[in-house]
C-alpha cells in the first residue's frame, strides 16, 4: 500500500511538470488568437488596439525563417491560427493540405483595396498537387507586404552600370572582397540562374518567359549553377542573411545582394534619415542605393494564412478585416520598412496643427516619402506611373535621379515587376540536387588523397593517445628504465626503510 | 509495554509517506526518458530511414561518398582541435597563476575571466568581431577569424576546470618534492603537470566537441564562408527539410564524439568534472 501511494505521488510530480507544459490548450479559443509573424514584421501598438476594440486578445509569437514555421506547422497543425509565410511556402502548405482557403465575403473594403497587380499575379499561380490542386494562392491568403530582390550598392565607388546586370560588378577587381550574396540558398540559387541565362532573360519578351528561365531546377542548371557561384566565390567578402544592411552602412562591402525591405533601411540609415533611438538622427554617412538588374530577379509576397487546425473563425476574420484597413496598412509600412500589398482606401491622419484630414497611401506614402518635383528644375528628373499598382487614375510621382534608387525599393515600376519572377516551390528531390550544389559553394573540397592522409593521421595519433594511456596493460609498450637511480648518479647512500629502525 | 509500544510505532509507520531512494528517482527516470533518450532514439530511427519512413543506409552512403561533407567533417575536427590546443596553451598559465598567486585573493580575478560568460554569446561573438575589425587585426584569413572566435568563447571552459584541478590539489606534495630536492622546474613537470591531466581532459571534452558544431561564431567569424558540420545539420533540418540526411549527420558526429571522450578518457570516474562555480 505504501509503496503504491508513493509511485501514486512520483507519477502525480511528474503529470503536474506535463499540466504545466499542457495548459495553454485548455483557454477558452474564443478569445484568444494566436498569430504567428516574422520578427519586427508589425506595428505591435496595433495589436493592443485590435484587443481594445473587439475584446479579442492576441498572443503573438515570431519566426525566423519559413521553413522553421513550416515545422512547427507540421509538428502541431493547431499550433496557431494564422501565419505569415512566404508565397513559395503557401505554396506547398496547400499542397500538402496545411491551411484553408479564406472567406474574402468577411474582410470587409479587402478586395477593393488590394492593388489589382497584386491581385492578378496572386491568381496566377496555381497550387500544382493535393486536394486544392488547380485553386489559385490568391484564395488562401490575405495580402501583407510584398518586395523584390536586388544589389545595394554604395554609389562612391560602384557605378550604376555595374549594377544594371547580376555579373558586373564582379568584373571590376577593385570590388574584390567588398561584395556579399544571400546564405539563403533559394535567393543565391536565382541570382546564379540570372548570371547563367544572362543573355537569354535579356531577350525575352514577357514575365512567362522569364518566369520560365528562373524556375529552371533541370540537373544541368543547377550544376552551371553551382560552378557559376563558386566561380565567384573568391571575391565575395561573405553569405550574410542579415548583417549585410549593417556591412554596407559601415561600409565593410561595397555592394550585396538584399531584399527591398533592407535595402529601404540601410539607405536611409546610410542617409542619415533614420531616427536613433533617443530620438535624434545621424548624420549622413554614404550614399547608398538600389538596383533592380537587367536580366530580371525574384519578387515575393507575404501573406496571413490560416492553418488547417484552425477553428477560431470568427477572430480570425475579425483580425484581417483589422489589418487590412489603410490605417493599419500605413501604419505598418511606416513601421516595417516594407511595402504593402494594399494601396487603395481612405482613411484619416492629424498634420501638425492637429487638423484632421482625408488621405491615402499614396499621397501619404509615395508623394509624401519620395516626390521631389517642388526642388526639381523643369525637364529634370524621372517621372514614374505607378498606376499598375494602385489602379487607374493619376499615380504619377516625380523623383531626382538620386532617389529613384530609394523610390523602387519600396515601389518598383511596371517595367520592372515585369522582368521579375515568382520562384515556385521546390520538389523534395529538386532539394536534394539543389542541396549537393549549395554544400559544393559553401564548402571546401579536398583532394580525395589528401582527405585519407588527414584521416590516417587522425586515426594515428589518436591510436598513440591510447596506447600511451593504456602503458600499463601493454608490457611490451614499457619504454626502457633508466639504468641508474637518481641517488645511485649523485652518488648518495641510499638507506631502505626497513633498516631504518637498525641505525 | 515496551513491546507493545514498537508495534504500535510499526503500525503507524506503515501508513506513513517515506519515499524510498528508488521512488523518488522516478521523475528523472521519466525526464531521462523522455527528454534524452527518446531523441536519441528518434534520431536513429530517422537516420536509417528514407523520407518514405522504410528502413534504408541510403543518407549514410550519401554522408560517406560526398567529399565535400567529408571535408567539411575533417574542417570541423581541425578546427575544433586547433582551438583545442590553443585554449591549453593560454589557460594553463592562467589557471597555474589564478590559484598560486596572491592576485586572486577571494576568487576576484577569477570572477573577471568567468564573467563574459554570463553575457550572451551570440552577443559576446558580435562585439568581438567588431572590436577585431576596428583595431584591424580581422579579416586577412577566415578560419584564422573562425580560431580566433572559438577560442574566445571557449577560453572559460578550459581555464575552469583546470583551476579546479590545481586549486583542490595536495600541496603538500609539492612540498615533499621540493623537500626532497627537486627544483621548481622539476616539482611542475613531475608533480603538479601530471596531477592536472585530468582538468586538462575534461577541459579538452568541453572544448573540442562544442567547437565541432557552433556555426553561430563560424558564420559571424567566417562571414558565412567556412562551414562546419553544425552548420551542415542545421541546413538539413531547415533549408532542405530533409531530417533522414540530418539525423545521420548527426550520428556520425555522435560517434566522433564518443571515439573523442574515450580518446582523452572523458569515461574515467576520478576525473574531476568540477567547474561549478
Amino acid at each position: 500500500m505504501k509503496k503504491f501511494i508513493s509511485i501514486a505521488l512520483a507519477l502525480m510530480l511528474t503529470s503536474s511538470c506535463f499540466t504545466l507544459f499542457g495548459c495553454t490548450e485548455s483557454k477558452e479559443q474564443t478569445s484568444v488568437l494566436r498569430v504567428c509573424n516574422c520578427e519586427d514584421y508589425i506595428d505591435e501598438e496595433l495589436l493592443t488596439e485590435f484587443t481594445e476594440e473587439t475584446g479579442i486578445v492576441v498572443e503573438y509569437s515570431t519566426y525566423g525563417t519559413n521553413e522553421n514555421l513550416y515545422n512547427e506547422l507540421v509538428i502541431n497543425p493547431n499550433s496557431y491560427d494564422l501565419v505569415v509565410p512566404s508565397e513559395y511556402m503557401i505554396e506547398k502548405l496547400a499542397e500538402e493540405g496545411r491551411i484553408q482557403k479564406l472567406d474574402f465575403s468577411k474582410i470587409n473594403g479587402y478586395e477593393d483595396n488590394l492593388s489589382p497587380f497584386i491581385k492578378e499575379r496572386l491568381d496566377s499561380l496555381k497550387v500544382k498537387n493535393g486536394e486544392y490542386k488547380g485553386s489559385s494562392l490568391y484564395e488562401f491568403m490575405v495580402g501583407y507586404m510584398w518586395g523584390t530582390m536586388g544589389w545595394v550598392y554604395n554609389t562612391e565607388y560602384v557605378s550604376s552600370e555595374e549594377v544594371s546586370s547580376w555579373d558586373g560588378v564582379f568584373a571590376n577587381s577593385e570590388l574584390d572582397n567588398k561584395i556579399t550574396i544571400k546564405d539563403a540558398v533559394r535567393d543565391s540559387y536565382i541570382v546564379g540562374l540570372a548570371m547563367v541565362y544572362g543573355d537569354q532573360l535579356k531577350q525575352s519578351k514577357n514575365n512567362d518567359e522569364i518566369s520560365e528561365i528562373l524556375n529552371r531546377v533541370d540537373r544541368d542548371s543547377i550544376n552551371l549553377v553551382g560552378d557559376k557561384l563558386n566561380s565567384i566565390k573568391p571575391m565575395l567578402y561573405g553569405f550574410e542573411v542579415d548583417s549585410g544592411k549593417n556591412d554596407i552602412v559601415l561600409g565593410n562591402i561595397y555592394a550585396y545582394v538584399a531584399w527591398s525591405g533592407d535595402a529601404a533601411y540601410a539607405i536611409d540609415v546610410a542617409a542619415g534619415e533614420v531616427e536613433d533611438d533617443d530620438g535624434t538622427f545621424v548624420e549622413n554617412i554614404r550614399d547608398l542605393s538600389y538596383s533592380i538588374p537587367e536580366e530580371g530577379s525574384n519578387i515575393w509576397f507575404d501573406g496571413f494564412v490560416m492553418p488547417s487546425g484552425s477553428t477560431n473563425h470568427d477572430a480570425v476574420y475579425k483580425f484581417l478585416e483589422f489589418i487590412s484597413r489603410p490605417e493599419s496598412v500605413y501604419r505598418n509600412m511606416n513601421y516595417t520598412g516594407y511595402t504593402s500589398m494594399i494601396g487603395g482606401g481612405e482613411f484619416s491622419a492629424e498634420d501638425e496643427n492637429g487638423e484632421e484630414y482625408q488621405t491615402d497611401i499614396f499621397s501619404e506614402v509615395v508623394l509624401g516619402w519620395f516626390d521631389e518635383s517642388e526642388d526639381l528644375e523643369e525637364g529634370e528628373g524621372v517621372l514614374v506611373d505607378l498606376s499598375y499598382f494602385f489602379g487607374e487614375g493619376d499615380y504619377t510621382v516625380t523623383v531626382s535621379e538620386e532617389g529613384f534608387g530609394r523610390l523602387i525599393a519600396q515601389y518598383p515600376t511596371a517595367e520592372i515587376v515585369e522582368r521579375c519572377a515568382i520562384m515556385s516551390n521546390f520538389s523534395s528531390e529538386t532539394l536534394m540536387d539543389i542541396n549537393d550544389m549549395w554544400e559544393g559553394v559553401k564548402g571546401e573540397t579536398f583532394p580525395s588523397w589528401l582527405i585519407i592522409l588527414i584521416v590516417c593521421v587522425i586515426v594515428l595519433l589518436m591510436a598513440l593517445m591510447v596506447l600511451y594511456r593504456n602503458k600499463d596493460k601493454f608490457p611490451w609498450l614499457k619504454l626502457p628504465e633508466r639504468k641508474k637511480s637518481y641517488a645511485e648518479r649523485k652518488g648518495l647512500k641510499v638507506i631502505k626503510i626497513e633498516e631504518i629502525s637498525d641505525i | 509495554m515496551t513491546e507493545k509500544f514498537i508495534n504500535e510505532e510499526k503500525k503507524t509507520r506503515k501508513f506513513s509517506f517515506a519515499f524510498s531512494r528508488k521512488q523518488l528517482c522516478i521523475p528523472y527516470g521519466l525526464f531521462l526518458a523522455l527528454f534524452v533518450v527518446l531523441p536519441l532514439l528518434l534520431i536513429v530511427f530517422y537516420a536509417f530511414t528514407d523520407k518514405d519512413g522504410g528502413f534504408s543506409l541510403a543518407n549514410f552512403v550519401r554522408f560517406f561518398t560526398s567529399s565535400t561533407t567529408i571535408t567539411t567533417v575533417i574542417i570541423s575536427v581541425l578546427i575544433g582541435l586547433a582551438t583545442t590546443l590553443i585554449c591549453i596553451v593560454i589557460a594553463y598559465p592562467v589557471a597555474y597563476i589564478l590559484a598560486r598567486s596572491n592576485l586572486n585573493r577571494g576568487g576576484t580575478l577569477l570572477m573577471l575571466f568567468i564573467m563574459p560568460m554570463w553575457i550572451n554569446f551570440v552577443l559576446r561573438a558580435m562585439a568581438m568581431k567588431d572590436l577585431l575589425t576596428l583595431i584591424g587585426v580581422f579579416g586577412f584569413n577566415n578560419y584564422v577569424n573562425v580560431i580566433i572566435g572559438m577560442v574566445y568563447d571557449y577560453l572559460p571552459f578550459m581555464i575552469l576546470p583546470i583551476y579546479t584541478v590545481l586549486i583542490k590539489m595536495d600541496k603538500s606534495l609539492i612540498e615533499a618534492s621540493k623537500d626532497l630536492g627537486a627544483s621548481s622546474f622539476k616539482t611542475f613537470t613531475k608533480v603538479t603537470f601530471p596531477l592536472s591531466m585530468s582538468g586538462i581532459a575534461s577541459g579538452i571534452t568541453m572544448v573540442f566537441m562544442p567547437t565541432m558544431t557552433c556555426y553561430v561564431i563560424s558564420d559571424t567569424f567566417g562571414n558565412g564562408l567556412i562551414t562546419i558540420i553544425g552548420k551542415l545539420i542545421d541546413e538539413q533540418f531547415t533549408t532542405f527539410q530533409n531530417w533522414n540526411l540530418g539525423s545521420a549527420m548527426a550520428m556520425v558526429l555522435l560517434v566522433i564524439m564518443l571515439v573523442s571522450m574515450w580518446v582523452t578518457g572523458g569515461f574515467k570516474s576520478d576525473d574531476v568534472r568540477g567547474t561549478n562555480i
